[in-house]
């Protein structure tokens, strides 16, 4: 899974969370290190959705949130995925 | 990295541009970062900042800078050029037939498989027939009134290719052989003259001088690499603004080509097979006898053979032949004279252009026929042919019946105007052109890409009581 868009929704599924820590845990939890570029064009993207919401910054740099409409869609798309890798694993079973 | 972050719309920047820059100390970027951020300030640029005509303008600029720097990395072609004088005032017939010669199909054939190997490339790629179709375009042939001090025609021939030494030695090779041709048609005229008027004083042959010019480069054609690189800009800058929109377009267009050059398969083939004909001026005739033998312009003379030739009654002759079996079907059904209706408008008779130029108007025609059965094309051409050889020969002797002994002699002896092939009947052309269909599919899958949203709409819309 390398769509930052999801990767960051997760990150911030744990809590509030600014640009380098979401990048720190990405790369900890996912093993994927997304350049400054690729995180905030997605953050820009996520905003203007509604997915996530920007908190009053501390010290320059602004914390996000997700939100709720963030969260359904983070459901939907985990519930897709866990899908997937259930069969996957199911079928893997039998090969 | 800071040039990089500046890279993003302001409007970005005015949001974002202090948390990104914090980011930007915290991360210590390296080489990998500064693409990133270059990467993401273009995109956001194109996503959120500029208007779509200010992407269309950039891109299409872009595209064009990139095309230009291009076409300097595409291999330069050398053009070799040679002028034939003609130094007597007689014969621009002869030239014509030399220019025609020159550009005949199966010179340029013998040209390209000789030594010169030339086009080896594109042999590989096309067949013959689009091979020899490239050196037409690629060699030029004109023909000069009054170029010569003493006011005689000449021709200037001059050939483009990507190797010097093969563009100059086919320029040598063609200047040559026309020369040559013409020292032998000299000497076969001198002999036909001394046997046929051994008292009349043979007029003076038409002498040939070559004179080479130093070849030159030619650079490609930059402006039409700007044009291209600008289409392109501007479709990418479409890509880019309205990416749903232009995929949605492609994948209708890919569907639409992909269909319609399927069922151009299915369509039944054509084939058309073409001979050319020109008529040769008496060579070996005395003056005072030129306009008794002669039978007129040749394209009028052209024409009342194809007259005959082409008749319903010499057409019904063809169909009725059973070693042609042709258009058994619509023989079946319809009266031989609408058949035959049918077979004359499969036949095409046109003059060859290269020779509208000189004084005298055509000396040579083609002949085509298009039919389902490539072999039987062929043969029809063929017998045609053989057909304008048979009523050329009554026609001349029709004139000369009633004159005086000597055109009778002419002829008998075939010495005045006399039909020759230029081409023998091997060119073979195939219709459909799948290309051609499949292109006009994808055009119109790309209309109805763009259409589709607003018919849905159309058809969504619930429609009033």
């Amino acid at each position: 899974m390398t769509d930052p868009s999801l990767l960051i929704l997760a990150s911030l599924a744990d809590g509030d969370k600014h640009g380098y820590a979401m990048m720190e845990d990405i790369e900890r939890f996912a093993d994927v290190r997304l350049g400054p570029g690729t995180l905030y064009g997605a953050i820009t993207r996520l905003e203007e959705r509604g997915w996530i919401r920007a908190l009053d910054a501390l010290d320059r740099r602004r914390p996000y949130r997700l939100t709720a409409s963030g969260k359904l869609h983070l459901y939907g798309q985990m519930a897709a995925m866990n899908r997937v890798v259930k069969t996957a694993l199911e079928r893997l079973k039998h090969a | 990295m800071l040039l990089a972050a500046n890279l993003y719309p302001r409007a970005w920047r005015e949001r974002y541009g202090e948390e990104f820059q914090a980011l930007l100390e915290d991360v210590n970027p390296g080489w990998r970062e500064l693409a990133d951020v270059t990467g993401g300030a273009l995109k956001m640029q194109i996503t959120h900042g500029i208007t779509p005509l200010k992407t269309m303008v950039a891109l299409g600029i872009a595209g064009m800078i990139v095309a230009a720097a291009a076409s300097f990395a595409v291999p330069r072609r050398y053009v070799s050029s040679a002028v034939v004088r003609v130094a007597t005032q007689a014969g621009s017939a002869q030239i014509e037939l030399i220019e025609t010669y020159v550009l005949s199909r199966s010179n340029l054939r013998g040209l390209i498989t000789g030594p010169l190997d030339l086009y080896r490339g594109e042999r590989r790629q096309m067949p013959m027939e689009d091979v020899i179709d490239k050196m037409q375009r690629d060699i030029q042939v004109r023909y000069m009134k009054a170029a010569s001090p003493n006011g005689a025609p000449a021709l200037g021939i001059s050939f483009a290719y990507p190797d010097k030494e093969k563009a100059q030695a086919v320029v040598r090779a063609v200047a040559k052989e026309i020369v040559s041709q013409n020292a032998g048609e000299n000497r076969y005229r001198e002999e036909r003259w001394r046997a046929m008027w051994p008292s009349d004083p043979l007029p003076p042959g038409q002498d040939l001088e070559v004179l080479s010019l130093p070849q030159k480069s030619v650079s490609p054609n930059r402006f039409w690499f700007a044009a291209c690189g600008l289409a392109l800009g501007l479709l990418a800058a479409l890509v880019v603004r309205w990416p749903k929109s232009s995929m949605r377009m492609a994948g209708f267009g890919v569907v639409g080509g992909v269909l319609a050059f399927g069922l151009s398969l299915f369509c039944p083939m054509t084939y058309t097979s073409t001979t050319v004909l020109r008529l040769e001026p008496p060579s070996a005739v005395p003056g005072r006898l030129l306009s008794a033998v002669s039978g007129g312009p040749a394209a009028e003379q052209f024409q009342r053979l194809a007259g005959e030739v082409f008749s319903t009654a010499s057409l019904a002759k063809i169909l009725q032949d059973s070693r042609f079996d042709l258009y058994p079907k619509e023989r079946a059904r319809k009266p031989l004279e609408e058949v035959a209706g049918i077979m004359r408008r499969n036949i095409a008779f046109r003059p060859m252009s290269s020779q509208t130029e000189a004084s005298g108007g055509p000396r040579a025609f083609s002949i085509s026929f298009s039919y389902s059965n490539r072999r039987m094309a062929q043969a029809v051409v063929q017998k045609l042919t053989s057909r304008f050889f048979e009523q050329s020969v009554i026609d001349t002797m029709a004139r000369a019946e009633g004159t005086n002994e000597e055109v009778r002699k002419v002829a008998e002896r075939g010495l005045g105007e006399n039909l020759g092939v230029l081409d023998p009947t091997s060119l073979l052309r195939v219709a459909p052109n799948h290309s051609a269909i499949a292109a006009a599919g994808l055009a119109l899958g790309l209309l109805f890409g763009a259409l589709a949203p607003r018919l849905r709409r159309r058809i969504r819309a619930p429609r009033p009581a």
